[in-house]
């Protein structure tokens, strides 16, 4: 089995991703036929762009189907931005739309009191495991641009936490082999090439 | 969290320093990694902002030079001046752009600018408002529109309209582009209230200092500085520093080896 594969749907920013995964030298491949889905041990889904119309690409390539299949047999799968809101059921963003359902979340509007848009590097609070007393709690800068936010009804699945404008956005999920980021590693400098390194050489998420 | 972001000029070929928007030719992205080093003058700074300042853009032309930029940075990248369709928007996001500015657009043709936003959200779409102010006289955003129309005034720009189209506005000030006199923070004064839009303040940073007091100012999200000639060595990197010391909050992040992360 080949080891990373990178969803291409025709939807986003996928030069950034690609350029990223060049430059820490980790092998990979574009996957835009659904018969390709199962030689990959890892998939990425990077996305920018509206809910609706990355599900529509997804359901028209049939990279939809194949994604959850493959998910759901144990493959990691690291949603990237928009990516990360596809694995949800739905977002306000595009009613009517059906996400992936491989996490029990929805997206909604950012709201808040000076602004509906998140933009700019945001310092992420990092779920550890331990939670040991007298430990620093880990933080790391990332970047994000976002208009929408995942708010999952599990709050297990919860791996980082950006507070922002006087509420929390979450800003990493881990459900198992299921897990996305907000932010965009391809854009966090060192930190978020060691995210995408992490993912590709292991299949996890080490923020 | 503040950013500071590098702004370049470039033509599809060369890049430029401008002062009051006059360019002075640079050289291609070579000769400015080789005289500047632009590849690493990225790592002190949060994003990097690239204005088409040729009268017409070639788009395949552009889309191959900002290729070659995003393979060698891994920050956001926004890019504008001359986008004239959804088709090449979609080009410029495809070879790595993150963001597209518009100006006189936004002006001439805002239903592209909703459409950009519509599709690739509106967080995406920056746009940019260049204005002076003749002495004695109130500030105006100067713009080419299609029809002969005056100046917009500062105080009556359409806020919520513009709201509605950008996730951010740059305010770039025509009269101290290049020069190095500082950022004229009293000309926010002069506008109505946009709560729902950051601003981003660009024109006339030549020092440090300049850097620090329009970050410290609350109703700034980031300065976008094009002067290389002031930044240029440890310039950038000591703007950031400088910010940080007097209070500003900066990103901070490391540079990226490969032994970052454990094979399994």
């Amino acid at each position: 089995m080949k080891t990373l594969g990178v969803l291409d749907y025709g939807v986003g920013n996928m030069q950034s991703v690609a350029n990223a995964l060049d430059k820490i030298g980790v092998p990979w491949d574009l996957v835009s036929e659904p018969g390709q889905v199962c030689r990959y041990g890892r998939l990425l889904l990077p996305g920018v762009g509206a809910f609706g119309a990355a599900v529509s690409r997804l359901e028209e390539t049939g990279l939809k189907e194949e994604v959850c299949v493959s998910a759901n047999a144990g493959t990691s799968l690291l949603g990237i931005c928009l990516g990360m809101q596809l694995l949800g059921r739905s977002s306000e963003e595009s009613t009517g739309y059906t996400g992936l359902g491989l996490l029990d979340a929805e997206t909604v509007a950012i709201t808040s009191a000076n602004t509906t848009t998140n933009t700019g590097f945001r310092t992420v609070d990092i779920a550890t495991s331990g939670g040991a007393s007298g430990v620093e709690p880990l933080t790391r800068d990332y970047y994000f641009n976002h208009g929408y936010r995942l708010v999952p009804n599990d709050l297990s699945i919860v791996a980082g936490v950006l507070s922002w404008n006087g509420s929390e956005v979450v800003a990493a999920v881990l459900s198992d082999n299921v897990m996305g980021v907000q932010f965009h590693p391809e854009k966090s400098q060192g930190q978020g090439l060691s995210v995408l390194r992490g993912f590709a050489l292991s299949g996890e998420l080490r923020l | 969290m503040k950013r500071i972001i590098l702004g370049l000029l470039f033509d599809g070929v060369d890049f430029y320093l401008s002062r009051n928007f006059r360019l002075q030719r640079l050289g291609n992205m070579a000769w400015l990694q080789e005289h500047f080093g632009i590849f690493d003058l990225a790592s002190h700074v949060d994003e990097v902002a690239v204005f088409h300042v040729a009268r017409k853009m070639e788009t395949k032309a552009f889309a191959l030079e900002l290729r070659e930029l995003a393979r060698n940075l891994f920050i956001p990248i926004s890019v504008g001046g001359g986008v004239r369709s959804i088709e090449e928007a979609d080009a410029l996001f495809r070879s790595g752009a993150d963001r597209i500015m518009f100006s006189n657009t936004l002006w001439n043709d805002p239903n592209l600018v909703h459409e950009v936003g519509t599709k690739y959200g509106k967080q995406s779409v920056i746009g940019v408002l260049n204005y002076s102010r003749a002495e004695g006289q109130d500030p105006v955003i100067r713009h080419r529109h299609r029809e002969e129309s005056p100046p917009i005034a500062l105080k009556e720009l359409p806020t919520e309209s513009l709201a509605s189209l950008a996730g951010e506005l740059v305010l770039q000030s025509i009269d101290r582009d290049g020069t190095g006199q500082g950022f004229p923070l009293e000309s926010l004064s002069h506008f109505k209230e946009l709560r729902e839009t950051p601003w981003i303040a660009a024109g006339g940073f030549g020092s440090t200092a300049h850097v620090s007091q329009a970050l410290g100012d609350p109703r700034i999200e980031a300065v976008l500085t094009s002067n290389l000639l002031a930044f240029v060595g440890s310039g950038l990197e000591s703007a950031r520093q400088a910010a940080l010391g007097s209070g500003v909050d900066l990103a901070s992040w490391d540079r990226f080896s490969m032994g970052d992360s454990n094979d399994s």
